[in-house]
């Protein structure tokens, strides 16, 4: 059940925690810490798009997680 | 952020035979001598172009012309020269018209974000007096105030927000305008007002943000259940830049009744974790004055509470500003760091499975006895598995 839900669940990059970042597909602990530092230095995310500059974030990567996160 | 990598673009753009400046609130914090967090730009080039010239890219909006572009790193907002259409519904243009960085301009909010920036002459091009606004630090409407807000009613409190954060007077005929389209903030979602009313609340200088507010009307319009008052501004003070607007919010509302603190929370659409977040600080505050009489295990309880470093931040701010003594928070923050994360969520020494072996039947019983056991334990009354069977045993017999 509760596993279900995590695939249900949107993540929101703006206030997500590392460890809610490392349930998403492809997300380990270095790319949830650098999508937090990412966050931090820009004051937000405008764009979930914004998530393919970071390094490690491949366009594999995004596509398994697109529909996983919003920017709300 | 240094401008390198927004500079190589533009070249780029250049190269290939487009106009493409440095445009918004980067331009005016380069002009204020502040590194800007990020960089957009401005061109001449049609969003298929841009797409074109770039090898990564994403269209995050086509029918404004704007094309992230993913640059060493780094995203750009690259946007083509656009004026809006009519804006139908108060927010959104109904369509767009591709045309030139002067025109671009003057479709823009405030003056103040209304300079471009040649990086290659190392010009800035004002078609709006925006860099002597900013030097007599002023927010003044592009145009007529009137239309400006009419066309997007969210320009109302963008206008406090840079008012706020920056220090800055909001002109006479800008703020006229504010005052008489607050009633019209309602045109805006409850989420965009929210998101604004997060950055008002935590992009620094919070309580004159909402002294503004108040002043203008909008208070009354948004949040018209808060109670405000010098305690409630004061208190404001403390909120730190960067502070996650949830707790801001908790500050905000601290003195204001519970229930209308969850009908605020609630028409502005936070999150269900920021609405928990906002209620948890605003119901445990009370607790504090009592927080002497506690018992261990209350007190270790109340630790639990998610995010408490934030409870203990209210506490904290709250006595302050009401000009109390500390001793209360004193204690509750020594309490704290006096107790490992063990001892305040040790594992448990029993679980229902060994209740179970131990005969006895699963019910209603099994949560109150597994409750008490634990509060033995976070008293330091139970240190081991055999004394929590021993005192079962003794309290509620062997079956």
């Amino acid at each position: 059940m509760k596993f279900a839900l995590l695939l249900l669940l949107v993540i929101n990059l703006n206030t997500a925690t590392a460890q809610e970042l490392e349930t998403l597909p492809g997300i380990g602990p270095g790319l949830a810490k650098k999508i937090i530092e990412f966050r931090e230095k820009r004051h937000g995310f405008k764009h979930v798009e914004e998530l393919l500059a970071i390094p490690g974030i491949s366009e594999r990567k995004w596509k398994a997680l697109r529909d996983k996160v919003d920017v709300k | 952020m240094k401008p390198d990598s927004a500079i190589e673009i533009i070249r780029e753009l250049r190269h290939h035979g487009h106009e493409a400046y440095l445009v918004g609130g980067c331009v005016r914090d380069m002009v204020m001598k502040i590194e800007p967090a990020d960089y957009d730009i401005a061109t001449s080039a049609h969003p298929e172009e841009i797409m074109q010239i770039f090898p990564r890219t994403r269209s995050i909006g086509v029918q404004f012309g704007v094309v992230l572009v993913l640059y060493r790193g780094h995203p750009f907002e690259v946007a083509t020269f656009r004026s809006d259409e009519a804006y139908v519904d108060g927010r959104r243009p109904t369509g767009v018209v591709f045309t030139d960085a002067k025109q671009d301009v003057l479709r823009r909010d405030f003056t103040i974000n209304g300079l471009l920036y040649d990086p290659i002459s190392e010009t800035v091009i004002d078609y709006v007096d925006g860099q002597s606004d900013i030097r007599a630090r002023i927010v003044r409407a592009i145009g007529d105030p009137h239309a400006r807000f009419e066309e997007d009613k969210l320009r109302i409190l963008r206008a406090i927000r840079f008012g706020a954060r920056l220090g800055y007077t909001i002109e006479q005929q800008t703020w006229n305008a504010v005052q008489a389209m607050a009633p019209k903030i309602h045109q805006v979602s409850g989420e965009r007002i929210r998101e604004e009313l997060g950055r008002i609340l935590t992009e620094g200088q919070a309580a004159l943000g909402m002294r503004m507010m108040d002043a203008s009307g909008l208070r009354k319009e948004i949040l018209p259940e808060l109670v405000w008052n010098d305690h409630v501004e004061h208190s404001l003070r403390f909120v730190k830049t960067g502070s996650q607007p949830d707790f801001a919010m908790g500050i905000l509302l601290h003195d204001t009744p519970i229930n209308d603190v969850r009908k605020i929370v609630e028409r502005l659409k936070f999150s269900r974790a920021e609405m928990n977040h906002i209620i948890a600080l605003v119901e445990n505050l009370p607790q504090f004055s009592a927080i002497r009489q506690m018992s261990v295990s209350s007190l270790k309880r109340f630790f639990r509470t998610s995010r408490f470093e934030d409870h203990l931040a209210l506490a904290r701010i709250h006595l302050i500003t009401a000009g109390s003594d500390l001793s209360d928070y004193d204690f509750a923050h020594r309490k704290q760091h006096e107790w490992s994360d063990d001892d305040i969520r040790p594992v448990p020494l029993i679980t229902g499975d060994d209740l179970i072996q131990m005969g006895f039947t699963p019910g209603p019983q099994f949560k109150q006895i597994l409750t008490r056991v634990e509060d033995e334990q976070l008293e330091g009354r139970l240190q081991t598995r055999s004394d929590a069977v021993g005192f079962i045993t003794r309290n509620y017999g062997a079956s």
